[in-house]
């Protein structure tokens, strides 16, 4: 493993006119083997479910998705959303007709890109349990460690387990989202495809990360991943998502869902470095129930994309059960991560935390959204929130947006926030050591954003404090 | 007579010209109804109605002109509290029950505002409406209806040394529209009390219009403290010049449904706000103040802490937002809403809100929180032999004095903590109850566990 580097590896990084450059901009010749004509109708839903050759509940639950993406109005809250042309799009793009479980068996455009991405290399040295890759709609590879099968953990792309476990998938899919909670659900739940699928034995105590990469190369394609994770009491699972792709004139959309239970005494962690290129609105529901005494941590990182509009959020269902969200987001030019948490306390004795750390550079936006809501019945609840906003230029803009609502008398409730620039003496301090100012700039972002970088897998966090070296490339000045 | 839901155009002309307004004021109420019939009534889909059930105003009570005789004066309140007063007005209802004016320095008006629209129309002219546009539903109906109202103004290197009262009372079940307009020109320094009271059944929608003027202070400190029969939805805004300090205060005891906008808009380079309040809603009563601060000038600042208390199945919401302009260099701000929730069955929203759109911020945050009174406080002072209810009023009081000290007006800090006084005593009987320690619970239900393992 290497140790934390600023060297810039791989990629030439600037364009030709000097500007910085986003590392995953490439676009490779892959031809896809069967797409769906653009649009969203009942006739493209119908044929993405034929095509998958589902089950008649499945595509019923398609279809009831459709009609509440219709009928529901576009959020008036957030980020201005009037970009997307939800008529240019291409809902299903499936790019080989047979997932690997090997590399050597992709076609070589797919795998080149998961060469360039680094993912073989990684699995190689055995950082990670198992891997899936997803392209376009569906996942091309797959693997996991043997032993981890042995004890019977499995890690599936969504519809291959919507094949195989069909029992335990309908048992508890749309269960944490209900089909109708929000437009961008609704749509999911018509058009979805791809996604990871894992259920953890109960006791099994999955020790190193398992990985899932997404990956949209096809122009003005949406992509619509659906993940559920279940762990049986007492487990434990890390998982790691990555997500990037190509620069296109055009916008695509990334709308996925992620549901998560965690039962009693299980632990789930789950973490997001979302680096999408600036061309992609990323309009994500993530949610997980957590039982009795277990422990759900969210660890998201949202550095790329267009527009994000993401809270992940957790429902705190059972006695003793803790939530956790670390958030970290970076917006530059162009740019509005409206990102944050949700914590819903509907049993006593639960906690929660929230830590928020943005950055907002250039004239990018950066919000933080979140939720407190304590039921009746919740009591002794304790809950806490931090945010903390840098902002880089004069230009920059920063928002805070919580909410709390309590109905309970005996919860402790605190939140605090601060928003602040770099200060001077800093930078005149660190100068007066001889670090440039664009290197002292950058460790003092670095060394703000440390609560969550340090919780996150070594090879990730040096790729964070790799990003934001590269965000703030040209920042001064 | 209209209601606020069959308002017309020809019910609005009538009401200009039974009262004989000017006709620029005539023109300036068209206009506000032209604004008004642009805009619907809220409903709860809207944003800033997710949190008060806008039904719990009835738009459907008649407009009332005029006021009866023979109210009595009101007892007790901020305004009689206050000691020795320059001027006190009363508005009942919808009609002006008179001024004394009494120890007023020179060039100083408390009038009637329609008196004065005629009277001072240039004066007048200038500053209605400059501060509370009818881009609000609630605001545009006030403007375009107001059937009494009242005008302060301070001319310029003019201080006024004691309070102005202001005291509005409802008698007649209806609705009343009332707006109520301060200016203090350059230099002048003024404390306002309004003190706002009534036991019918009734709708108040009015407006406090405050145009601070260039190195001016104002004081102003309003009272709500409606009988349960009354649902109030209001705006409460000060345009802060150049230099000049503004405090608000914002005290909401009682009502059926409050619904108060505490804004502050800081213009002026070097402008000051700060924003006081408190509230204890009781029984089934609602609460919201919904505030903006908008920083639109260099070095501006502000200071937000509002406290509330709950008890029995009260609900209460706090919103404040902080803008702070692209343009606006080096603010400091600060917001703190705190509420401690006495009953089981009481619920609090806090919602604090920052919208930074420039870098260049000396201080901002904001704190919020939500909680109870401590029992190992109560536990303490109970140790030294104070009883518990004693104990909690103790505390309570003590969690609002750190706002109410912070007032700068002569009485209020003690009125309001009498009025605490009979809240804490009146309503909940559970913070009495040492059943309710959260702790002692915890150890009972240990202490069962045990005796059942054994």
């Amino acid at each position: 493993m290497s140790a934390p580097t600023n060297e810039i590896r791989g990629e030439d990084l600037r364009e030709a006119d000097g500007s910085k450059a986003y590392k995953y901009g490439w676009a490779d010749e892959s031809k896809p083997v069967n797409t769906i004509k653009k649009g969203l109708s009942e006739d493209v839903v119908r044929e993405i479910s034929a095509l998958k050759d589902e089950p008649e509940w499945m595509l019923e639950a398609r279809l009831k998705g459709l009609r509440h993406f219709e009928r529901r109005p576009m959020p008036s809250w957030g980020s201005d959303l009037s970009g997307i042309d939800f008529d240019d799009i291409y809902y299903f793009v499936r790019s080989t007709e047979k997932q690997a479980n090997s590399w050597d068996e992709l076609p070589d455009d797919i795998k080149n890109t998961y060469d360039r991405l680094g993912i073989p290399e990684a699995e190689k040295q055995r950082l990670i349990a198992g891997v899936a890759a997803q392209y376009e709609s569906e996942v091309v590879y797959h693997k996991v460690r043997e032993d981890l099968e042995e004890q019977g953990v499995l890690f599936l792309d969504t519809d291959t387990a919507l094949k195989e476990h069909e029992d335990i998938f309908r048992e508890h899919f749309a269960k944490v989202i209900p089909i109708n909670d929000n437009k961008f659900s609704a749509l999911n739940t018509a058009v979805w495809s791809g996604g990871s699928f894992i259920w953890i034995p109960e006791g099994v105590k999955v020790d190193i990360p398992l990985q899932a990469y997404f990956r949209i190369n096809q122009q003005n394609m949406g992509q619509f991943e659906r993940t559920l994770i279940i762990a049986e009491p007492g487990s434990y699972v890390h998982y790691v998502e990555g997500c990037t792709a190509p620069i296109y004139s055009s916008d695509s959309l990334h709308s996925a869902v992620v549901e998560i239970i965690v039962k009693p005494g299980a632990r789930v962690r789950y973490t997001t470095i979302q680096n999408w290129s600036n061309n992609v609105y990323n309009l994500v529901t993530k949610r997980a129930a957590a039982y009795e005494d277990a422990t759900m941590e969210w660890i998201d990182g949202n550095i790329g994309s267009k527009v994000t509009m993401k809270y992940p959020a957790v429902w705190l269902m059972g006695r003793g059960a803790r939530g956790e969200v670390l958030s970290v987001a970076w917006a530059g030019d162009g740019q509005h991560q409206d990102a944050g948490a949700k914590m819903v306390h509907h049993a006593p004795d639960t906690s929660s935390s929230i830590v928020s750390k943005s950055v907002a550079q250039g004239e990018g936006r950066t919000s933080y959204r979140g939720l407190v809501e304590i039921h009746e019945g919740a009591e002794r609840v304790k809950s806490s929130v931090v945010c903390d906003a840098l902002l880089l230029d004069d230009h920059a803009r920063s928002d805070t947006y919580p909410y709390m609502n309590i109905a309970e008398d005996d919860a402790q409730i605190g939140h605090e926030a601060s928003v602040s620039k770099i200060g001077e003496d800093q930078l005149f301090y660190l100068m007066s050591r001889g670090i440039s100012e664009e290197e002292a700039m950058a460790m003092i972002v670095r060394g703000f954003i440390e609560p969550i970088s340090k919780e996150l897998p070594m090879e990730y966090s040096v790729e964070l404090n790799r990003l934001i070296q590269l965000n703030m490339e040209g920042a001064v000045g | 007579m209209p209601t606020p839901h069959t308002l017309t155009e020809t019910d609005v002309l009538s009401v200009s010209d039974a009262a004989s307004d000017p006709t620029w004021l005539r023109d300036h109420r068209q206009e506000a109804h032209k604004a008004f019939s642009d805009l619907s009534w809220p409903t709860r889909r809207e944003e800033d109605w997710r949190f008060t059930n806008p039904a719990r105003v009835p738009l459907d009570r008649e407009l009332v002109i005029g006021s009866p005789a023979d109210v009595a004066e009101r007892e007790g309140g901020i305004v009689a509290a206050a000691g020795d007063l320059a001027a006190h007005v009363r508005l009942v209802d919808g009609g002006f029950a008179g001024v004394q004016a009494t120890r007023l320095p020179d060039g100083v008006i408390v009038a009637d505002l329609r008196t004065a629209a005629a009277e001072h129309p240039e004066l007048v002219r200038a500053h209605l409406g400059s501060a509370v546009a009818p881009d609000e539903v609630f605001a545009a109906f006030a403007a375009a209806t107001w059937t009494t109202g009242v005008l302060v103004y301070v001319p310029a290197d003019t201080e006024v040394d004691d309070p102005i009262g202001i005291t509005v009372q409802a008698a007649t079940a209806g609705t009343h529209a009332q707006w109520v307009l301060l200016v203090t020109e350059r230099h002048a320094k003024a404390t306002v009390l309004l003190d706002q009271s009534g036991a019918t059944e009734a709708t108040v929608i009015n407006v406090v219009e405050a145009c601070v003027g260039d190195g001016s202070t104002l004081n102003l400190v309003t009272s709500q403290d409606w009988g349960s029969g009354i649902s109030h939805v209001t705006t409460h805004r000060g345009k802060v010049g150049r230099d000049a300090t503004y405090q608000q205060t914002e005290v909401t005891l009682g009502g059926d449904t409050v619904y108060v906008r505490p804004d502050v808009w800081l213009s002026g380079k070097g402008s000051q706000g700060e924003l006081l309040g408190v509230y204890f809603p009781t029984g089934t009563e609602k609460v919201e103040h919904r505030s903006l601060i908008f920083h639109d000038a260099d070095h501006s600042t502000s200071d937000y802490v509002h406290k509330g208390a709950l008890s029995d199945t009260a609900h209460a919401t706090w919103y404040g937002n902080i803008r702070i302009d692209i343009d606006a260099k080096q603010t400091v701000s600060d917001e703190t809403n705190r509420n401690l929730i006495l009953s089981p069955g009481a619920k609090a929203d806090t919602l604090p809100f920052l919208e930074i759109e420039t870098a260049d911020v000396a201080g901002c945050g904001h704190h919020s929180s939500v909680g109870q009174v401590d029992e190992v406080q109560l536990w303490y002072l109970q140790s030294r032999g104070i009883p518990r209810d004693e104990a909690a009023r103790m505390l309570v009081f003590a969690f609002f004095s750190e706002v109410l000290e912070r007032v700068d007006a002569p009485g209020v800090a003690e009125a309001v903590l009498a009025d605490i006084e009979q809240a804490v005593k009146a309503a909940p009987a559970t913070l009495m109850d040492p059943r309710r320690d959260a702790a002692a619970r915890h150890w009972a239900a240990a202490a069962t566990e045990e005796a059942a393992q054994a």
